[in-house]
């Protein structure tokens, strides 16, 4: 096995790798803290002078051995890694498990040509590496080589791409994104736009502002009047916040141009790739044999904008959804994009089946009960208020529960099994349906009183529910998905 | 349509539920117990202790839950092993359980990914295991059949193991087929 060591430029990430260990490392350590204060003048001087050397020096000795023990080899069929000081790590991956390979360009690695490339093996014990300091063609020829090994027998299996593997070489352009559109993702997901309602509401709700931060504003409010008169300052305050609001989104939406800027859509055969980013550039792919889930995302804003997002899950990316920089992302789609992915996937345009209506009941009395329960306890049982709490949340949570079924929905394809949910935009998620991991029927009292019942079905992704149906129903399409996924001889993930 | 040899070989035939060992009754009567004898004991503790104004709570939780554990232990345990089955076919798996809540899971045999059996202390004193199934879906797809005797359960895996590698066999079969 012929081992080779990375560029000595990848010091930079190997630093920039035992900070982050460090840190995690020592924030364990923060009761020594006590001792340090403790302590006398003199030995806290000593333990400063100490930590002022030791750590740095700490720092740099394992930055460099750690960057020295790294190896890597690349064999016909498989990566091998080895790494460790003192606790030697070997890791061979058979690129025939490998589910996703993505290369990064970061900015303190491009002027140097060099980039990053991240593995990740499919399955139930998925595991993960990371090889720093790779040229930049290199990281991209390794990247092709692996995906190319697990794209040999897959395609085949799956009937519905039979059209795919005519092109099996030759890269096809989909579609890119520009600046505008990205743009627009940071209109779309501005987490401070979606916080800000959530703030003001408890803000607005208890008497947080008269009792805490009144009784500090005040003097400065007078002071400040002293100088200027009333509506001036008021006007002053609505500027300034109406400023800081411009700079949020301003800001949000220039992130979103730094992370998704020339935002390209590409495949080959069934291989998808994308690349993106302004400062670090960014490639990821996935294969379609490999998908397991499909979800579009239409949020508040982007309702407005009639855009919607999408995210592709492999296998084991359910239970770590919060890590969107590992799942497959299209940020923004217009209709016509949409529409041109949809038909890459082979998405069925579904014809959505709603749920019985009494799916409402239960959800309405629970939030207000709850929202009575809380506001009563804020008010420290004010009948007034418990009672306007009790009018005000059962009228309201009408049109709202009466939306959220309206939105709730179900369908199934030939292939595809979606459901959809939402209130203001919507989320949909599509799952093939010969994949299906698992297939759990429920029925409680409640469900049983209506005739009704419930379907968890689980994918390699997480899991999907269909409730309120009646209950033949429900028990021919647990049989339908089961009698599909028992028939599907092809290769899964 | 995507499969053209789709038959009615297993979902559409109706699952024949095999009951779990009798002793899985006192298996779940002596769990809930445990359970629920430490809270009756604590609330009992509480009244002990408590000013005598405060030990109404204590003893009404002590009846409450006194109450709920004889229906627990006479009524539900019997209705729950009663309604607690297994299938395991040639192509699926199915196992149903719940006396109020009721469940009912389906495995796909091409879908498992590995099978464990598990003894917690009381069902190994009364000689019972529980089969577990694991699949590629996360924690909730799991799917454990408690109540088999162990040598059945031993038995269910071996079965099940050999059943997974013939359907692995046979679908490499199918996939090296259209390539050649």
């Amino acid at each position: 096995m012929n081992l080779q060591r990375v560029a000595w430029i990848a010091l930079i990430y190997f630093f920039a790798r035992s900070i982050r260990v460090a840190i995690s490392q020592l924030s364990n350590l923060w009761p020594l803290l006590v001792v340090f204060f403790t302590a006398g003048a003199e030995l806290r001087g000593l333990i400063l002078l100490g930590v002022a050397i030791v750590v740095p020096t700490f720092l740099l000795v394992f930055t460099v051995l750690s960057w020295w023990f790294f190896r890597y080899a690349l064999n016909e069929h498989s990566l091998h890694v080895r790494e460790g000081i003192i606790w030697r790590k070997q890791l061979t991956l058979d690129f025939a498990r490998i589910q996703q390979a993505d290369v990064r360009e970061p900015w303190y690695f491009r002027p140097f040509k060099l980039a990053i490339l991240g593995v990740e093996s499919a399955g139930s014990d998925s595991k993960e590496v990371q090889i720093a300091g790779l040229s930049t063609p290199a990281a991209y020829r390794m990247k092709e080589k692996m995906l190319a090994e697990t794209a040999i027998d897959t395609d085949v299996s799956e009937g519905l791409e039979a059209q795919q593997h005519t092109a099996q070489a030759s890269t096809r352009h989909i579609f890119s994104l520009p600046v505008t559109e990205v743009a627009r993702y940071g209109l779309i997901y501005n987490p401070v736009l979606l916080l800000l309602p959530i703030l003001a509401y408890p803000l607005g709700q208890a008497n947080v502002v008269d009792d805490y931060v009144m009784p500090y504003l005040n003097p400065l409010l007078d002071s400040l009047e002293r100088f200027q008169a009333d509506e001036s300052l008021w006007l002053t305050i609505a500027i300034i916040a109406l400023l800081s609001l411009a700079i949020v989104v301003g800001l949000s939406v220039l992130l979103a141009i730094i992370r998704f800027y020339g935002y390209q859509l590409t495949a080959q055969g069934s291989r998808y790739h994308a690349k993106m980013g302004l400062i670090s550039v960014t490639s990821r792919s996935f294969q379609y044999v490999r998908l397991q889930r499909v979800v579009l995302q239409q949020g508040f804003i982007a309702l407005w904008l009639r855009r919607f997002s999408l995210r592709i899950n492999q296998s084991g990316q359910g239970r770590q959804q919060q890590q969107t920089d590992k799942v497959f992302f299209v940020p923004v789609l217009n209709a016509e994009r949409q529409q041109q992915l949809a038909t890459e996937l082979q998405l069925e345009t579904p014809t959505w089946q709603g749920f019985h209506w009494a799916s409402t009941l239960l959800p309405w009395l629970m939030t207000t009960l709850f929202i009575t329960l809380a506001v009563a306890l804020i008010s420290q049982f004010s009948w007034t208020a418990i009672g306007y709490a009790l009018t005000i949340s059962a009228i309201a949570g009408v049109p709202i529960q009466w939306q959220m079924w309206r939105k709730r929905a179900f369908f199934l394809g030939d292939y595809w099994l979606a459901t959809r949910h939402g209130l203001f935009g919507q989320q949909q998620r599509f799952i093939p349906s010969v994949k299906i991991q698992q297939v759990t029927l429920q029925q409680g009292p409640w469900l049983r009183l209506w005739g009704s019942a419930k379907l968890h079905v689980y994918s390699a992704a997480g899991r999907e529910t269909i409730a309120w149906l009646p209950y033949a129903q429900i028990k021919t399409l647990q049989q339908q998905l089961l009698q599909r996924s028992t028939d599907f001889k092809g290769r899964w993930m | 349509m995507l499969t053209p040899e789709s038959s009615p070989t297993s979902a559409t035939l109706a699952v024949n539920y095999r009951q779990v060992d009798r002793k899985y009754i006192r298996q779940l009567r002596v769990e809930i117990s445990l359970q629920l004898v430490l809270i009756i004991g604590l609330a009992l503790f509480y009244t002990y202790f408590a000013p005598v104004d405060w030990r109404w709570i204590g003893i009404s939780l002590a009846v409450v839950v006194t109450l709920i554990w004889l229906l627990m232990v006479l009524l539900w345990a019997p209705r729950r092993y009663q309604f607690t089955g297994y299938d395991a076919r040639e192509l699926d798996v199915h196992y149903r359980t719940g006396a109020l809540w009721r469940r009912q899971v389906a495995v796909p045999v091409s879908r498992i990914q590995h099978v464990e059996i598990a003894q917690g202390m009381i069902a190994r004193t009364l000689g019972l295991s529980q089969l577990v199934i694991y699949t590629a879906g996360g924690s909730g797809s799991d799917l454990a059949i408690p109540g088999l005797p162990l040598a059945l359960a031993e038995r269910l895996r071996d079965q099940l193991l050999d059943q997974v590698a013939a359907r692995a066999a046979e679908e490499t079969e199918h996939m090296a087929e259209p390539q050649a």
